[in-house]
């Protein structure tokens, strides 16, 4: 019995030691990561609007598939969200709107749709005239033969319209 | 004390010789900056390790010695991870999944087992040192056959800036014969196995050189 | 329900652990070496497997959320898993002298199998609920044991093929396993 408990005592003395020593380094490293992302997603942001100041909003609502607001200083809201399509894995999307609530600007970030088939949605000439210069209660436009991939990008934009409505 | 550290690149090279490690071998040889990048940490994380445990090795109770290994191996890669993380993000999110796992590495727990339960710290620290030498070896020759083969040029960027490339080569003449299947796993497979196969005829070759001696 | 089903197909055929993952490299190749052991590695694998999600994935929701400390994510789930091991061990030791026979032994060497550490993590960071970790865990040690099984097929009859002496062992299993993720590639797209 006494010969167990100094086993278990040395692997917790072992085991406090090890947990405060990652906790220590993660107090260091933990506001860095924190900048670090936040410096890769205004590489992004820039692409929409190069040059702008943005500012990051607290997004308050409930739904899981928006993953971040953005502000650019007094002339659009950006909405970093989320759906999924055809494949298990996401779209990620940043969506901008004007000050009126009109689609200004959107960039796919990430898709594993089909080639060929969902990933038509996400062709230039597409984006430009399905969803770009829809105001918020417009229809955006679906593609025939990816259904699946169409519907996902007609809920990310309810969701991103949503979210950025509370905001005017 | 050399013939230690030396043993680890051909004789007993962990991946080649004993096939240890080679999972995250298979998966990160995809590029000279992963191999490099990989081979660095589990280098750091192994000479550590062994320095600790071989210190340790007095007082640790031999029932509990395999969980204290663990918990010792996994604490200082949670930190290496953090840093990696903090300071090198490209490196973090290229080497992915596969720098948390190398808590199971096998290299690490086999040679704080075989060697640095047994032996001084500073042989331990020599032997991690070769061992993870000898590990990152055997991952920059296979990522330099892929790279090359797959996209017929290799570069290599900073790790702590990924703008800034470092070192790039290329043949353009080559350019039209890219062999993409290189880059998938099809490709780690035949790679490592011809680099396996390769090694056995070398080792086979020292031991005939020994035994004329 | 259709989507669980997509999602297990993906990860037994698609995203096959060690086919396209290459995670629990060392016991493919270590355990392959005759059928009727690589199917009682693999039921062991996917019993340590769901076991292990379940464990941490409460743990990890009830326990580390809560404290804020999923920093120590690593180190609670390796030695979770390496307890869970030793737990299992001693028990079918105690009560199933058959079932240890033909698990048993395969059961210290799982706890250095990247699968299982893979998975409990990959449970967290995709995010999924109870159901989603459930299939996963279920799913991913199958798509193992199917390759297992496989690869153990062709090894028994690659013992008998006049191999050059310098690829005798394991790299001509290398090269196998290379030509089975080319053929498994060629599923890509059914899910």
């Amino acid at each position: 019995m006494k010969k167990t408990l100094s086993l278990v005592l040395f692997l917790g003395i072992i085991s406090a030691l090890s947990g405060l020593c990652i906790g220590y380094v993660n107090g260091i490293t933990e506001p860095l990561i924190a900048a670090n992302e936040l410096a890769s997603e205004k590489q992004n942001l820039e692409l929409m609007y190069p040059g702008k100041e943005f500012i990051t909003i607290d997004y308050t609502g409930d739904d899981e598939n928006i993953l971040g607001i953005y502000e650019v200083s007094g002339e659009a809201y950006i909405v970093k969200v989320q759906g999924y399509g055809y494949s298990s894995t996401p779209i990620v999307a940043l969506i901008g709107f004007d000050t009126e609530g009109t689609i200004s600007n959107l960039i796919i970030l990430s898709n594993q749709e089909t080639n060929g088939y969902g990933s038509r949605c996400f062709e230039e000439e597409f984006i430009n005239t399905a969803y770009i210069g829809k105001a918020m209660d417009e229809d955006v436009d679906m593609v025939s033969g990816a259904t699946l991939t169409s519907t996902a990008m007609q809920n990310m934009i309810a969701a991103a319209r949503n979210a950025v409505s509370a905001l005017y | 004390m050399w013939n230690n550290f030396k043993n680890g690149f051909i004789k007993e090279n962990p991946v080649f010789g004993l096939y240890l490690g080679m999972c995250s071998t298979l998966a990160l040889s995809t590029s000279l900056n992963n191999a490099i990048g990989m081979g660095l940490c589990v280098t750091l994380v192994l000479i550590c390790s062994n320095v600790l445990i071989s210190l340790i090795r007095k007082i640790t109770p031999d029932e509990v010695r395999i969980p204290v290994y663990i918990v010792i191996i996994a604490t200082l890669v949670s930190i290496v991870e953090m840093f990696v993380h903090a300071f090198m993000p490209e490196l973090y999110t290229s080497l992915g999944v596969f720098l948390s796992l190398i808590v199971v590495n096998c290299i690490i727990l086999g040679r704080a087992e075989a060697f640095a339960s047994k032996n001084g710290p500073l042989a331990s620290a020599v032997d991690g040192l070769g061992m993870g030498l000898g590990y990152t070896f055997a991952l920059t020759m296979i990522s330099l056959v892929r790279e090359f083969l797959a996209n017929m040029s290799i570069t290599f960027y900073n790790p702590f800036n990924a703008e800034q490339i470092l070192f790039s080569f290329g043949i353009e003449a080559l350019e039209p014969f890219k062999i993409s299947l290189f880059s998938s796993s099809v490709g780690a497979f035949l790679t490592f196995a011809c680099f396996a196969a390769l090694f056995a005829v070398i080792r086979k070759h020292m031991n005939k050189k020994q035994e004329a001696k | 329900m259709g989507e669980i089903l997509t999602m297990a197909l993906a990860a037994v055929l698609i995203n096959n652990v060690v086919l396209s993952k290459f995670l629990g490299v060392c016991p493919f190749l270590g355990v392959s070496k005759n059928s009727k052991s690589a199917v009682g590695m693999g039921l062991a694998v996917i019993f340590v497997i769901f076991g292990a999600s379940l464990i941490t994935y409460f743990l990890y929701y009830q326990v580390l959320v809560k404290m804020h400390i999923e920093y120590m994510q690593l180190i609670t789930f390796i030695l979770v898993i390496a307890a869970f091991v030793q737990f299992v061990e001693m028990f079918i030791k105690k009560y199933s002298a058959s079932l240890y026979k033909n698990l048993g032994i395969y059961l210290p060497l799982i706890t250095t199998n990247c699968v299982v550490l893979y998975v409990a993590q990959d449970n967290i960071t995709q995010g999924y609920n109870l159901i989603e970790t459930m299939t996963n865990a279920i799913a991913v040690p199958l798509g193992f044991m199917l390759v297992l099984y496989l690869f153990s097929c062709i090894r028994e009859r690659l013992d008998s093929a006049d191999t050059p002496e310098s690829f005798k062992g394991n790299p001509i299993a290398l090269v196998v396993a290379g030509l089975m993720a080319l053929a498994f590639s060629g599923l890509t797209g059914i899910v």
